[in-house]
C-alpha cells in the first residue's frame, strides 16, 4: 500500500507551466486536422495539418507570448509550422525511431492554416504510430484528428491530451 | 504498455452502435440490399395530439409556464449572490403533479456532484483544465490550470445554499439529490391549477477563468483601482424549475456540463441590487431608469433610437474614470421580462456601453435596442462593430424565420468565449494590449468578434425562442444556427472565407472516430463537427442542392413559425422540413442524421451506344465500319513486317465468290426482313423509329458507385467535342433500389458528342474523395502536389493597426563589391 502511495507521489508531475486560455468559444472544441496520405503516385507519404487560422494566432500569443498576427510576416509563419512540426511525429512500429520528415512548407487558405510534411514511403506501411499533441500543452481540451489513408482505406484517431504514440492500421 | 488504439476497436463499437440504431422490426434477412429510402415510419416517435404527423404542435399542444419574481444582491467583496425568488407555476398539462423538480445549476459543481464525481482523470468530463494519466513514458501530470481550480475548491463554497422554501406560509418539504431538487406539494396540483411557493437562495459566484463554467466573475487585477475590478457574468444562477413535457414528463437528465438546457417559458421580474457605479446589462426591460441612470445617460438612451452609428451611453473615458474608484453605496436595477425561457445579466463597473436602435418594423416588435457593454480590454473593436452586428443579425435572421420578439437585444464582453441567453449574450474577443500602451486586434480577431456576436445573437431565434431540448439534442439549436450564422456572415462580406462549406466537413465525415448526429449531447465525441458542422453542411446542401433555395426557406421559415415559443423536437424539425417542402427527405435525414456514412460517389465507366436502323444497307456498312477500326492482330502485323506473302497473295489465280464479298454484304433477304420489319410496326412506332434514326442521336449509358454508403443526388458536368459543357442533377432516388451501383442513360443530339463527365463539379455535397469523379480518370494532385507545383499565397490577416505605427526606417545599406 505504501509503495502504491509513494509511486503516485513520485510519478506526479506538474504538467505545461501554461494556463487555460481565458477566451474560448463556449460551444466549440479546439480541433485540428492531420491527413496522412499514402501517394503510391509519388512514392511519398505526405502529411498535411490543418489548424484554424484563429486558433493558431492564440496558441502563437499564449505559448510565444508574442504578437498574435502570424500571417504578418513570413518569420511568424515559420515560427508556428516549426511549432506544429515539433509536436507530430511517426514511426513505423513501437520499437522504431522517429522518421525524419522533409518539410514541404505551409500556406494559408481561407480561414485555415496549413502545414506540409513528407517522407519516402515505407516499404511496408499498413502500420502506423503517430503521436500529435500540437495545442494540447496551451488547450488542454484540443483534440487532434488524425486520418491515415490509402484510397478508399482510412483509419483514424483523435489525440486528446494524454495520448502519446496511437498506432493506426490500415485495413487488410 | 503504449496505447494501442487499433482503428478496428472504433469500427467494431461502431457498427455495434449503427447496428442498434437501425434495429427495427423490419429486417432485411436475405442477402444485401439495404433500404437507404425506407420512410422513418418505426424511428420517429407516433404522431399524437400533441405534436401531429406534420411536425407541427397538435391540436392538444400545452406546455407549463414559470413565472419568477426574484430579489437578489450582489456582494461585490464577497463575490456572492444572496436572492429570494418567488416561483408561479402553471400546471397547463393534463396530468395532476404531487411534486415539482427543480435544477440547480450552481450545484453541478460541487464536489459530490454527478459532473464532478465522474470526471475522468486525463479524459472526459467537465469543461475545465486537464489532467494526464500516468503512462510508460511519463508521470501523471496536472496542469497548472487545474492547480487552480482545485485551489478555487478548497478557498470557497461551491454551489447552492437554499432555505425557507415555503408555500402559504407553510414549509415545504424538499429533497435535493446532486444539481436538482423535489419539492413535494401540500396538495397534487390539477390541470389548470396555479402554485405559488418562494425559497431563499444563496451561492458564491465561480471565478470563470479558475472553474470555466458559462458565466461567473473575471478579475483584472491590473486596473487603477486598489485590489482591481471584476466583470460578473449571472447565468445559471437561480434554481429554476425543470422541463416537464409531453414527450419526457419530468426532464431529470442532470446537467453534466455539455448538453446544456431545457426550459420553460415564463415572465421574470428581477431586482437586482449591485455597487452603486455598476452598469447592469440584462434580460429584459429596464423598469427604473430614473433611479439608475444620471440625466445624461437617459438622453443618450433617446438619441441612440433614431442613430445611424452606436452612441454610447456610457463612453470608454467615463468607464475608465468609473473603474479607478469603487463605493459602497448600492443601487437596485429593475428589469422585467415577458415570456422567455431564460434569464441573465452582467454587472461591473468597468462596462462601456453602446446602443442603436433598430426600427425593424411589423406589428409585434417594431422597435429593438441593439446595446452593447465591454471594459476597455475590448475597446475599439467592440466600439466598432458588436452593436452593428447584432442588428445585422436580427435583420438576417428574421427574414428566414419571424420578426425578432423582444425589445431589447444586447452583446457582453467578459470571460466566456461565448454564450447565449434570452435578449443578452456574453462574447470573449478582445483587443491585444502592447507595451506602448495601445490597443490593436487582428483581422481573425476582428472576424472572430464579428462571427461569435452573429453566432450568439442568432441563438436568440435557436433555442430562445424556437425552445428546442438542448439536454438531448444540442445539433438542435448548434446545426441550425450554425447554417443561419453562416447565411447572415456572408451576407455581412462574402468576401471573407467564413460559415461552413460542404470540404470543411470531408475529413471528418470519413473518419472511422465519429457517432452519429442523433446522439445525446452528452455522448457525441466531437461535438464541434458533429453537432455544429455536419448538421450546418447537411442544411447547406439541403438548400443549395436537393431543395433548392424557394423550396427550402419556404419549409424552414414554416418550422420557425410553427415552433415559434414552443418546444420542437427532432421529429417536428424532420417532418416540418419535409411536409412543407412537399418532398420525401426521410432518406436525407437517415442519412445524414441517422447514420456515420459519408458521401463519395464514383464514376466508374462510361458505355457509347448508337441507335440500329435496322436497314441492313446502313447497318451492314456500320457494322464493317467498326470491324476496320478494330486494331489488327499483332501476329498478322508481325507476319507483314517479316514480308510473309500469303498463300491468297501468291495464289491470286485461285478466288471465288466470298473473296469479292465480305461478311457484311447486304442481300435482299436481310432488304426483305427490313421491309417487313416496317410494315408490320403501327403507324406510332414507325413514326417514333423513323424519327430516332433520322436525328441519330448519341446514347451514353454512365455507371457509378456508391462508396461512401450516404445516397445523394448525382451532379454532372458533361463536357462535348465542341467544348460545351452542361450541368445536371440526378435525384437521390436513382439509388433507391440499387444502393450501391446505378447506370444513367445520357442522350444528346448528334453534333453533341460526350467527351468527359465529372461528377460534383462544384463540390457542393461533401463528396470525400475528388479523385474518382473524372472520366476518363484523371489523375488529381494530392494537396501536397498542387502546393509544390504552385506555392498558394494566402489571404492577409494582418494586424495592420499595430504594424502601421512601424516607424520608417533607412535600409541597411551594405558594401558589395565585384
Amino acid at each position: 500500500m505504501k509503495r502504491i502511495i509513494h509511486s503516485i507521489c513520485v510519478g506526479f508531475l506538474l504538467m505545461s507551466a501554461i494556463l487555460a486560455p481565458n477566451t474560448v468559444l463556449a460551444h466549440q472544441q479546439k480541433e485540428a486536422y492531420t491527413t496522412i496520405l499514402v501517394n503510391e503516385r509519388t512514392g511519398n507519404l505526405e502529411i498535411a495539418h490543418r489548424f484554424s487560422i484563429h486558433d493558431a494566432e492564440h496558441v502563437l500569443k499564449q505559448h510565444f507570448g508574442i504578437k498574435a498576427d502570424i500571417i504578418s510576416s513570413s518569420d511568424t509563419q515559420e515560427r508556428f509550422a516549426q511549432y506544429v512540426r515539433l509536436h507530430f511525429a511517426i514511426k513505423a512500429s513501437e520499437i522504431d525511431n522517429e522518421m525524419a520528415l522533409l518539410t514541404v512548407g505551409h500556406e494559408v487558405e481561407g480561414k485555415y492554416f496549413w502545414v506540409y510534411q513528407e517522407v519516402k514511403l515505407p516499404q511496408k506501411h499498413d502500420v502506423l504510430w503517430v503521436k500529435m499533441n500540437a495545442f494540447q500543452e496551451v488547450w488542454p481540451k484540443q483534440t487532434n484528428h488524425v486520418n491515415f489513408e490509402k484510397g478508399r482505406n482510412i483509419r483514424s484517431a483523435r489525440f486528446k491530451k494524454d495520448d502519446e504514440w496511437l498506432a493506426l492500421e490500415l485495413k487488410k | 504498455m503504449k496505447k494501442l488504439v487499433t482503428a478496428g476497436v472504433w469500427a467494431c463499437a461502431l457498427g455495434l452502435f449503427t447496428s442498434s440504431a437501425w434495429s427495427s422490426a423490419v429486417k432485411q434477412t436475405k442477402g444485401d440490399f439495404e433500404d437507404k429510402f425506407r420512410q422513418l415510419d418505426e424511428v420517429l416517435p407516433t404522431p399524437n395530439d400533441y405534436r401531429n404527423a406534420a411536425g407541427e404542435p397538435g391540436k392538444e399542444y400545452w406546455q407549463q409556464q414559470v413565472d419568477y419574481i426574484i430579489d437578489a444582491k450582489l456582494d461585490e467583496k464577497k463575490r456572492r449572490i444572496t436572492a429570494n425568488e418567488r416561483i408561479t407555476y402553471h400546471n397547463n398539462s393534463p396530468y395532476t403533479l404531487k411534486y415539482l423538480w427543480l435544477q440547480l445549476e450552481q450545484n453541478r459543481f460541487k464536489p459530490d456532484s454527478i459532473s464532478e464525481l465522474t470526471i475522468d482523470f486525463s479524459g472526459t468530463g467537465g469543461r475545465g483544465p486537464s489532467t494526464r494519466a500516468m503512462n510508460d513514458d511519463q508521470p501523471a501530470g496536472i496542469s497548472l490550470g487545474k492547480l487552480r481550480r482545485n485551489q478555487f475548491y478548497d478557498d470557497n463554497e461551491i454551489g447552492y445554499t437554499i432555505t425557507n422554501v415555503k408555500a402559504q406560509g407553510q414549509d415545504l418539504p424538499f429533497t435535493i439529490n446532486s444539481a436538482q431538487m423535489r419539492v413535494d406539494l401540500l396538495k397534487p396540483l390539477k390541470p389548470g391549477e396555479t402554485f405559488e411557493f418562494s425559497l431563499d437562495f444563496a451561492f458564491n459566484i465561480l471565478e470563470e477563468d479558475a472553474v470555466t463554467d458559462r458565466g461567473g466573475y473575471e478579475h483584472f487585477p491590473d486596473d487603477a483601482r486598489k485590489g482591481g475590478n471584476d466583470i460578473f457574468l449571472l447565468a445559471q444562477w437561480f434554481p429554476r424549475l425543470a422541463s416537464y413535457s409531453d414527450y419526457e414528463a419530468w426532464h431529470n437528465k442532470e446537467f453534466l456540463g455539455r448538453g446544456e438546457f431545457t426550459l420553460e417559458f415564463g415572465n421574470y421580474d428581477v431586482k437586482m441590487t449591485v455597487p452603486a457605479d455598476h452598469i447592469v446589462a440584462s434580460t429584459g426591460v429596464l423598469q427604473n431608469e430614473n433611479d439608475v441612470l444620471t440625466a445624461t445617460q437617459k438622453q443618450r438612451l433617446e438619441k441612440a433610437k433614431n442613430a445611424k452609428r452606436p452612441v454610447f451611453i456610457v463612453t470608454a473615458d467615463e468607464a475608465l474614470e468609473n473603474e479607478k474608484e469603487g463605493t459602497r453605496d448600492t443601487k437596485t436595477w429593475h428589469f422585467k421580462a415577458e415570456n422567455v425561457r431564460d434569464f441573465a445579466w452582467a454587472s461591473s463597473r468597468k462596462f462601456m456601453w453602446d446602443a442603436k436602435g433598430y426600427h425593424q418594423g411589423g406589428e409585434e416588435q417594431p422597435f429593438v435596442m441593439a446595446m452593447s457593454y465591454y471594459p476597455k480590454e475590448g475597446g475599439d473593436l467592440w466600439k466598432k462593430y458588436s452593436t452593428e452586428a447584432i442588428i445585422h443579425t436580427m435583420d438576417v435572421y428574421s427574414r428566414y424565420t419571424f420578426d425578432y420578439p423582444y425589445p431589447v437585444s444586447i452583446s457582453v464582453n467578459g470571460p466566456v468565449g461565448g454564450m447565449e441567453y434570452p435578449m443578452i449574450t456574453f462574447n470573449g474577443p478582445r483587443t491585444t494590449w502592447h507595451e506602448d500602451g495601445s490597443r490593436t486586434y487582428t483581422q481573425a480577431e476582428k472576424r472572430f468578434l464579428i462571427g461569435v456576436v452573429i453566432h450568439e445573437v442568432g441563438h436568440n431565434y435557436f433555442p430562445m425562442i424556437i425552445n428546442s431540448d438542448e439536454r438531448q439534442w444540442t445539433w438542435m439549436d448548434e446545426g441550425l444556427n450554425s447554417f443561419m450564422d453562416g447565411v447572415a456572415c456572408r451576407e455581412w462580406d462574402p468576401t471573407i472565407p467564413w460559415g461552413v462549406e460542404p470540404r470543411d466537413v470531408t475529413a471528418y465525415m470519413k473518419s472511422d472516430v465519429q457517432v452519429p448526429v442523433m446522439t445525446q449531447s452528452d455522448s457525441v465525441l466531437k461535438l464541434g463537427p458533429n453537432a455544429y458542422t455536419k448538421p450546418a453542411v447537411a442544411l447547406n446542401i439541403l438548400r443549395e442542392v436537393i431543395l433548392g433555395r424557394e423550396l427550402f426557406d419556404f419549409a424552414f421559415k414554416e418550422y420557425a413559425v410553427r415552433w415559434k415559443n414552443k418546444r420542437p423536437t427532432p421529429s417536428d424539425f424532420f417532418r416540418t422540413m419535409e411536409e412543407a417542402s412537399g418532398v420525401d427527405l426521410d432518406w436525407f435525414w437517415r442519412g445524414w442524421f441517422y447514420t456515420t456514412d459519408h458521401v463519395d460517389i464514383s464514376v466508374d465507366s462510361v458505355y457509347t451506344l448508337r441507335l440500329d436502323t435496322k436497314n441492313p444497307d446502313i447497318d451492314f456498312k456500320r457494322r464493317r465500319q467498326e470491324e476496320a477500326d478494330k486494331p489488327t492482330s499483332l501476329f498478322v502485323e508481325r507476319n507483314k513486317e517479316e514480308r510473309k506473302r500469303t498463300w491468297v497473295e501468291l495464289n491470286k489465280d485461285v478466288s471465288d465468290f466470298y473473296d469479292k464479298n465480305d461478311r457484311f454484304t447486304v442481300t435482299n433477304k436481310e432488304r426483305n426482313k427490313y421491309k417487313q420489319f416496317l410494315a408490320d410496326l403501327d403507324p406510332w412506332e414507325r413514326k417514333a423509329f423513323e424519327r430516332a434514326v433520322d436525328e441519330d442521336k448519341n446514347y451514353y449509358v454512365i455507371n457509378f458507385s456508391n462508396l461512401g454508403g450516404l445516397v445523394m443526388p448525382i451532379l454532372l458536368e458533361l463536357e462535348f467535342k465542341n467544348g460545351k459543357k452542361e450541368e445536371m442533377m440526378i435525384p437521390a432516388e436513382i439509388w433507391r433500389r440499387s444502393p450501391k451501383k446505378v447506370s444513367k442513360l445520357i442522350v444528346t443530339d448528334k453534333k453533341q458528342e460526350l467527351v468527359s463527365v465529372v461528377v460534383d463539379p462544384h463540390w457542393e455535397t461533401a463528396d470525400v474523395n475528388n479523385e474518382n469523379n473524372h472520366y476518363p480518370p484523371r489523375i488529381i494532385p494530392s494537396r501536397i502536389e498542387s502546393y509544390k507545383d504552385e506555392p498558394r499565397k494566402g489571404p492577409v490577416y494582418r494586424d495592420i493597426m499595430h504594424d502601421i505605427k512601424t516607424e520608417l526606417k533607412d535600409p541597411e545599406v551594405k558594401e558589395k563589391r565585384k
